[in-house]
């Protein structure tokens, strides 16, 4: 993976659950420092802030918004986030908002972008209205794409159906570093 | 059964729109704010109306225009918000116009937060605008009971020319769960004699209106408004009965809370006492029947609820002093846990209770 791991998708589809569980995936395989930057700014609920304290705890910082308080209602971007793509020896993976209008929140970066230390993954669940089939899916990442300026290079197919599906249906994930 | 996973707002809004909602109005408030966003991306799909009105006042008013002309129409928002639209819910009332209200609970009183609460049951059922009316509450504790009682209420709205309100907390709105819009229908009405459809010359005109200044025509028209809200009770109340058997302790609770007890009821079961539940569907009218033939081992009720207290004075009116009505309650957007209310319901056994 790249340096800065960009989680996005339509909400619902399991991204923070995704964005988590990599994040303490890549902690338990590597010593550097891990960043997970909640930058949903369309969920109020069900938010890796959430977990900050928890994640202090396996060594995985959390960084969000500003404003104390997690059940904060302010779209507010920490001035932190700055810092995942200023020190180089970071490894980040940034949980975005679900939707174009949510992903639009990571534009107020376009100019700390450099291509080669991004990597951006669509989270997709096939069990939701929106991401049923190849057409509307393109569409979505497409959308996407225009409102972050950068290219969804990986697709996680996190068909689920919550507590109706068991982890029996899915292969350990490998990622290549 | 085809099954789709989705939010609760979201199943909420298609559910509308498949129930032939035509015109959304509303103001952004979360934690509901799904539902507008849902509507403002699907109704100009269907020749709908979306409109995100200057204020909760205008987007209610609005509801009261499209409603007096025969349309399906809908408005949706948080506790504050739909304070701000009482009066035009006492007007939509006054003035029978069918129409569907959501309301989606957060923590109050003022602004509050955005967490769940059930602190506006007064707000939903007794209502703050003026008046001698009743507006019918809902209140599903599942996205798919969300879904099959957004048809239900619209029927209800048209069957009886009524504002009916949906009464739902953030939690419900926010979660997912998987559902089916399958084995779902609406009824047909028919509007031609009171809705302001145009009277192309061939009849009189029909007034949607409210005011009424001959008292004794303001009296006749507030009995007819009352005998339809008995009509109401008669045939629409709606409960559900849970593990009543043998049970000690009855909990009354509603919504999310329900789900909550259900959890509660089974930790109970592993220490040997027996609590069952009632769980009101319509708040309003309240299920009275419910608590008319309770077992004989009920001892006594408790309210469980995510306010400091507010359903538990229509459990105590139902149950007409035959039991002992306890509370317990969180509120401000805390969740009660299973745990938490396990231990209250012990310590109530333990002081015998």
């Amino acid at each position: 993976m790249k340096r800065i791991q960009i989680i996005t998708g339509h909400f619902g589809s399991g991204k923070t659950e995704f964005a988590v569980n990599f994040a303490k995936y890549l902690k338990k395989n590597s010593d550097e420092g891990i960043c997970l930057v909640d930058l949903d700014l369309v969920n109020p609920y069900f938010r890796s802030r959430e977990k900050t304290e928890v994640y202090k705890n396996l060594g995985i910082e959390i960084v969000s918004s500003d404003l104390e308080g997690e059940a904060a209602d302010i779209p507010s971007i920490s001035a932190r986030i700055q810092k995942i793509f200023d020190t180089k020896n970071l490894k980040s993976i940034i949980d975005l908002g679900g939707d174009s209008m949510g992903a639009t929140a990571l534009r107020r970066f376009r100019e700390s972008f450099i291509e080669s230390e991004i990597e951006v993954w669509f989270v997709m669940n096939a069990n939701r209205p929106n991401t049923q089939c190849v057409e509307t899916i393109l569409d979505y990442v497409k959308k996407l794409e225009t409102a972050i300026e950068l290219k969804v290079s990986g697709i996680i197919n996190a068909t689920h159906m919550l507590k109706y599906t068991t982890s029996e249906r899915f292969n350990v994930p490998r990622f290549s570093n | 059964m085809n099954k789709v996973l989705m939010k609760g707002n979201e199943a909420i809004a298609l559910a509308a729109i498949k129930a032939g909602c035509k015109c959304f109005f509303g103001y952004p408030i979360t934690p509901q704010n799904e539902i507008p966003a849902f509507m403002s991306e699907e109704l100009p799909k269907i020749n709908g109306s979306f409109v995100q009105a200057e204020s909760e006042v205008a987007a209610i008013n609005m509801v009261y225009g499209a409603g007096g002309c025969g349309v399906r129409v809908m408005t949706s928002s948080s506790s504050p918000g739909i304070a701000l639209k009482q009066e035009g819910i006492s007007y939509l009332a006054g003035a029978e116009i069918p129409c569907f209200i959501v309301s989606v609970g957060r923590g109050g009183p003022g602004l509050g937060g955005i967490q769940p609460a059930q602190s506006d049951y007064f707000q939903a059922t007794r209502g703050g605008g003026n008046g001698d009316y009743k507006v019918p509450v809902v209140a599903p504790n599942s996205i798919q009971e969300a879904i099959d009682w957004t048809y239900k209420a619209f029927d209800m709205a048209d069957e009886y020319r009524t504002p009916v309100m949906m009464l739902i907390d953030g939690l419900i709105g926010q979660m997912m769960e998987p559902v089916s819009f399958e084995n779902q229908s609406c009824k047909e009405f028919d509007r031609s004699g009171w809705a302001t459809t145009g009277t192309k010359g061939k009849r009189d005109p029909h007034i949607i209106n409210s005011l009424y200044l001959e008292p004794r025509d303001l009296e006749i028209h507030c009995l007819k408004l009352q005998a339809k809200f008995d009509l109401i009770r008669q045939k629409e109340v709606a409960w559900e009965e849970h593990n009543l058997e043998g049970a000690e302790i009855v909990a009354v609770a509603y919504g999310i809370t329900s789900r909550i007890v259900k959890n509660s009821i089974e930790k109970l079961k592993e220490k040997g006492i027996k609590m069952g539940l009632i769980r009101p569907i319509t708040l309003n009218p309240f299920p009275v029947e419910a608590f008319s033939n309770l077992p004989r081992s009920v001892k006594s009720l408790i309210s469980i609820e995510m306010s400091l207290g507010q359903m538990v004075e229509d459990v105590k009116l139902a149950s007409c002093g035959k039991y002992p009505v306890d509370f317990f309650g969180r509120t401000g957007g805390v969740i009660p846990t299973p745990e938490e209310i396990v231990n209250y319901i012990e310590k109530l056994v333990k002081e015998g209770k």
